[in-house]
């Protein structure tokens, strides 16, 4: 029995997707690749398994089938296959073959299977071409109303019935140009009245590789073939529908976060086989129940174009994932090949592409099995995902074996292939899903730690905070000490000193010791001077009465008095008694921006200012008339530098917030600005004492 | 110039001196008996003074503002009041200590830092009868003389302003006493005192000013 040995058009898809299914560990103990040899080499050589091809191996012979011992209910539909009357480059009606003499025919073919290679008058014949095929039945008791079915024969074909026109597909023709092929899948009602059914069908085929009945025929009561038909457009659409999802969260994903490339690949692939499986045989054709159908030549070839795009598809969406275990080289090799098809489309003759496909389809199984070697290799090293991914891989593999298999009639078994897919696409979305679960726990397992980091930096920040205001209140205390020390116990001192000196000097008075005793008195002055203002320098003694810290009006007026620079302060203060202890801060950064303007910045004239705007906390603004800040820093170097330094510090420690600015009109504006929360509490009724503004 | 010999009539005046260091009553009391005077009866805390105050009489306080139980402004009412003239000698030269020394009783004022030619033209200016505030006091004192006299507050002394606090916050009386320490007959003196310097009416309208004071 001939038969062809790759179908004339891709039997369904075998996408490039191998796998097998075996638990990830085990897979790491051992190498699929010899696994896999044998499992390929043992499906071809297996006998052919399944229910006889044709019913209990009734066999048409001679063109004649005998079918009166035919139990449909028990057998389920007969297959027409055996050997029809094949009536060459001829297309003869039955009226035809009813004139006398009756044509003879040119020899037998046996169905399902294609004339191509078939010796007539001495030549083997070619694949293309047109013949009539005659077949007679003798049908069981009762055969009243029957429904013959023909199913994926890619040409044109007509059918007759007892003489009776009962189903045509596309248009029959001598060249390709008469011609129009179509595939379909054709349930056609014969009402045979009696037990003699003759079929006339005939055939041309100017398009493809191979002519003849690829399928067989089916034969049964009304029922069954129809129901078969309902379940696979049924599955088809649920199949659809699961993939129009997933393509949709995915390609959802992709679109939120480019970054997730293999999303985008993923939703690629869902979309192609969404659409080659709609538009294809699988589905029988499922698309064709929404939409218009196509031009016959584009029928043909969309399903294809969608089959082809896979393999690309599916290659980057695995490469994105392991690019480290796939090879760049193979995206070429699929890139290659869905590339050549494209050209071949608008120049090549459709038997050329047919062939091609063939080609490719062969180019897609060895990826396939390439797929699930690289996918072992990953669930190997334990990736993540992998293990899914193989097993999807490896049994849309398995599907597209047996559709090959049962498309070449090696095997009899239904087509798998969408299946396959649909456990293909299930478990590359878990293996994706796994991964982005992966990849959002480890998120959420950073951030923790950064929060946790943070928290712990917060803390420390805070530590060095109060450590640093321990730093600066202890050193304050040291002034304070020293200051006082100095005040209360050397100038004191030096006092009692001097008045002893003064009786000494008026005892003295006209002696030789007179001008050494002046000079001793007057070392003494100077000595208590110093100490005096040293102390005072250190920690001013005169703290003002209404709020802590010392008395910034004493501060104005010794700059004002050593300096001879016009030193105006002006205090509006919110409460009549400031307790606010950030004072004593705002103090200091006072004096160091009076010292600063007062040494660096050849001030005429100093404003300083301190207010408390509702609700703002209290606001230091020190303004000078001077040469600004660019002028003074070349001036005052590096102690000017450390000035603004330490006050930066000083402001930091209070949260509050330095600002040294230019004045418009020439010199510095400091600004300090330092939190209160004394007066940030609403105070319903308040009397503004009488010096709320000295 | 100092008058060299001194003088009988000097001899009778008796002085008290309030200072927290040895040195300086020492040095005060040479100096006082190398210009004729009697050598004073030395107090070195507030509680000396006082002790002081009521075993004997004197003719005039050299105080100190500085004491080691507490400002010497404090002494002031009870100087002022035992007769006593008092001629301030401390280190202090800001012009608030020095106002409210002067707007307390104090019928001089001398710094430290002076020469101590000042303090005996002082102390003969006061024994007069005079307020003499020295060169230096007085040119401090001129410095916020305006914006001073805005300020009721300064004629209180640091204990009356704590107990002045302590009633802005609603505290009462023997609240006061035990967080100062001292019994509440004093506080109430301190008020009574506090009244008058403030010109008020009575203890309740220094407390509803008080209250407000503080806000």
């Amino acid at each position: 029995m001939k038969r062809a040995t790759s179908p004339p058009h891709g039997p369904m898809m075998n996408r490039n997707a191998p796998r097998l299914s075996f638990p990830t560990r085990m897979l790491r103990a051992f190498h699929p690749v010899p696994l896999l040899v044998v499992l390929l080499v043992s499906v071809f050589i297996l006998p052919p398994y399944g229910p006889a091809r044709a019913a209990d191996g009734l066999q048409a012979e001679d063109g004649v089938l005998d079918l009166r011992g035919f139990d449909p209910e028990t057998m389920g539909p007969a297959r027409l296959d055996g050997a029809w009357e094949f009536y060459w480059d001829r297309l003869l009606t039955p009226q035809d073959l009813a004139a006398n003499p009756a044509p003879s025919p040119s020899g037998l073919l046996s169905l399902p299977g294609t004339w191509r290679g078939m010796p007539v008058d001495g030549e083997r014949l070619g694949g293309t071409g047109q013949a009539t095929l005659r077949l007679r039945l003798r049908l069981w008791p009762e055969a009243n109303t029957l429904t013959l079915r023909l199913f994926d024969i890619p040409m044109a074909y007509r059918l007759w019935a007892n003489g009776q026109l009962v189903a045509m597909n596309g248009v029959v023709g001598t060249d390709a140009d008469s011609e129009t092929p179509l595939r379909s899948l054709v349930l056609a009602t014969i009402t045979p009245e009696g037990e003699n059914l003759e079929l006339v069908l005939q055939i041309s085929n100017h398009h493809f590789r191979a002519g003849g009945v690829p399928e067989g025929l089916l034969l049964a009561p009304p029922g069954p073939l129809e129901t078969e038909r309902d379940r696979t457009w049924t599955f088809s659409y649920f199949f659809a529908g699961c993939l129009l999802i997933t393509l949709l969260y995915h390609l959802f994903l992709f679109h939120l976060d480019r970054k997730q490339v293999s999303a985008g690949y993923f939703s690629g692939f869902c979309l192609c086989i969404l659409c080659f499986c709609m538009t294809s045989n699988t589905s029988f054709w499922a698309i064709r129940r929404f939409l218009p159908p196509l031009p016959p030549q584009w029928s043909e070839y969309v399903p294809l174009f969608f089959y082809m795009a896979c393999a690309p598809m599916l290659f980057r969406f695995y490469y994105s994932l392991y690019p480290k275990v796939f090879h760049p080289a193979v995206r070429y090799l699929v890139d290659l090949r869905f590339g050549i098809f494209l050209l071949l489309l608008p120049i090549a003759p459709d038997h050329r592409i047919s062939e091609y496909i063939a080609f490719s389809i062969l180019v897609g199984l060895g990826c396939a099995i390439y797929y699930v070697v690289r996918l072992c290799s990953c669930a190997r090293r334990g990736m993540n995902g992998a293990g899914l991914l193989l097993l999807g891989s490896a049994a849309s593999l398995l599907a597209s074996l047996n559709d090959g298999l049962s498309h070449i009639k090696h095997i009899n078994t239904p087509y798998l292939i969408e299946f396959g897919m649909l456990f293909l696409i299930v478990t590359q979305s878990l293996a994706l899903a796994k991964r982005f679960s992966h990849a959002f726990a480890s998120v959420g397992k950073l951030s923790g730690e950064l929060e946790r980091k943070n928290q712990s930096l917060l803390a420390e920040m805070e530590e060095r905070n109060r450590l640093e205001q321990e730093v600066i209140n202890i050193s304050e205390e040291e002034r304070r000490r020293i200051s006082h020390e100095l005040h209360d116990g050397l100038c004191q001192k030096l006092t009692g000193a001097r008045l002893r000196a003064s009786i000494l000097s008026k005892r003295l008075a006209g002696t030789d010791d007179s001008t050494t005793m002046d000079s001793l008195a007057a070392l003494l002055d100077a000595s208590t001077d110093d100490a005096y203002r040293t102390s005072r320098g250190l920690w001013p003694v005169e703290h003002d009465p209404a709020m802590p810290g010392p008395s910034l009006d004493d501060l104005a007026r010794r700059i004002a008095k050593d300096t001879g620079i016009d030193v105006r302060l002006e205090m509006r203060r919110h409460c009549g008694r400031c307790t606010n202890p950030n004072m004593r801060t705002l103090y200091r950064i006072a004096q160091e921006a009076l010292t600063n303007a007062a040494k660096h910045a050849q001030a005429h004239t100093i404003r300083v200012r301190l207010r408390c705007p509702a609700q703002d906390g209290v606001i230091l603004t020190v303004r000078d008339d001077g040469i600004g800040r660019t002028a003074s820093a070349r001036q005052g170097a590096r102690t000017g530098g450390l000035g603004l330094g330490i006050m930066a510090h000083r402001a930091g420690v209070i949260h509050a917030k330095l600002t040294i600015e230019d004045a418009p009109q020439g010199g510095t504006i400091v600004t300090c600005a330092a939190p209160c929360d004394r007066h940030a509490s609403p105070s319903a009724t308040r009397r503004t004492p009488p010096d709320a503004s000295r | 110039m100092l008058p060299v010999d001194p003088s009988p009539a000097h001899a009778d005046l008796r002085f008290l001196l309030i200072d927290d260091h040895p040195a300086v009553r020492q040095g005060l009391n040479l100096l006082l008996e190398s210009h004729g005077y009697t050598p004073g009866v030395e107090a070195a805390t507030r509680a000396d003074a006082k002790g002081c105050l009521e075993q004997a009489t004197f003719d005039l306080a050299l105080l100190d503002l500085s004491l080691a139980d507490g400002s010497g402004l404090d002494l002031l009412a009870d100087l002022a009041e035992h007769g006593v003239r008092i001629l301030v000698y401390s280190m202090h030269e800001d012009p608030g200590t020095i106002d409210r020394a002067l707007r307390c009783g104090a019928n001089g004022y001398v710094t430290k830092r002076e020469d101590p030619s000042v303090l005996l033209e002082g102390i003969e200016g006061v024994l007069r009868g005079e307020r003499f505030v020295s060169e230096r006091a007085g040119s401090s004192l001129d410095e916020t003389a305006g914006a001073r006299a805005m300020d009721p507050l300064f004629l209180l002394s640091d204990q009356e302003r704590a107990i002045f606090s302590a009633v802005g916050r609603g505290e009462s009386n023997m609240d006061v006493a035990g967080s100062l320490g001292i019994s509440p007959r004093t506080v109430e003196t301190y008020l009574a005192r506090m009244v008058n310097k403030l010109g008020l009416s009575n203890v309740r309208t220094l407390r509803k000013f008080a209250i407000n004071w503080r806000e």
